[in-house]
């Protein structure tokens, strides 16, 4: 799906509350909701308590076009449909992507971790799909649902900070990778040491609890 | 900006896979892609400082 403001821009988000779809550009982010410029426009203006309600919904619901959260989740059991279901096939593709990477990998190296990460991201999908369409169904309705999705996505901070450390961490792996493959050093050697992926994730998540402000 | 560049690191992989077989074997350099989409996604971030920064100089 593309912006609803800006046709050539693939969408990143939707706006919880009419629900369009947003690019880059558009999402304005407020305490963790996506929103559009309008709709908090209209929010501050105090219009959207009373008047959104009232003619709203007639405009959203031809955007949502009903995806049934049960359905996205059966669905989604098959790597890809779920996000297929939502109408996310830019999502769909990057599902597809991952999950058959991560299972070549885990056929690839005899490391328990790809295994490990192929099953969390199986049953990441259903779940990810049901609450895309619930938060979409719940959003037409003007009711604003903070998924536990988005409370993951929270934990790995803004979407620039993702960027930043989504990329090195890619480019780590792919050199490891790419020096394995050129018997620079033995891949089986290195992947012994797996279980440290999973300290490193721990301490992580340790340091992010004691910075959080109480 | 990462779609035309990843066509151009798949096909350059392909390329030498096929016109020097036995040194560049795509089944050794593939892990070369991921090292490209890694680069392009921290390149991105940067990019974006600058200009939020940038713009702070022209708004003053």
């Amino acid at each position: 799906m593309n912006c609803f403001y800006h046709a050539e821009a693939p969408n990143v988000a939707f706006c919880i509350h009419c629900g369009r779809a947003l690019c880059n550009e558009c999402i304005r982010n407020v305490r963790g909701s996506v929103y559009c410029e309008p709709c908090l426009g209209d929010l501050i203006e105090g219009k959207a308590t009373t008047s959104s309600t009232a003619n709203g919904p007639t405009a959203r619901k031809e955007v949502i076009g009903g995806s049934n959260p049960g359905a996205a989740f059966a669905l989604g059991l098959i790597p890809g449909v779920g996000a297929i279901y939502n109408g996310e096939f830019v999502k769909a593709a990057v599902h597809i992507l991952i999950f058959g990477t991560l299972v070549s990998l885990s056929n690839a190296t005899d490391a328990a971790l790809f295994g490990l990460a192929c099953a969390a991201f199986y049953f990441y999908m259903p779940f990810e799909a049901y609450y895309t369409a619930k938060k979409r169904m719940l959003g037409a309705q003007g009711v604003m649902l903070e998924t536990p999705i988005d409370r993951l996505q929270q934990q790995f901070g803004s979407v620039e900070d993702r960027r930043l450390w989504g990329g090195i961490a890619l480019v780590v792996i792919g050199v490891v990778y790419l020096l394995g493959n050129l018997d620079v050093f033995d891949l089986h050697g290195i992947a012994r040491l797996w279980p440290v992926v999973l300290v490193v994730i721990g301490v992580w998540l340790l340091k992010k609890h004691q910075e959080r402000p109480v | 900006m990462l779609g035309p560049l990843l066509l151009i690191v798949i096909g350059v992989l392909f390329l030498l896979n096929n016109m020097y077989p036995g040194v560049f074997r795509f089944g050794k350099m593939w892990p070369v892609i991921l090292i490209v989409i890694g680069l392009s996604k921290v390149f991105e971030y940067f990019q974006g400082h600058q200009e939020k920064t940038d713009g702070k100089k022209e708004g003053q």
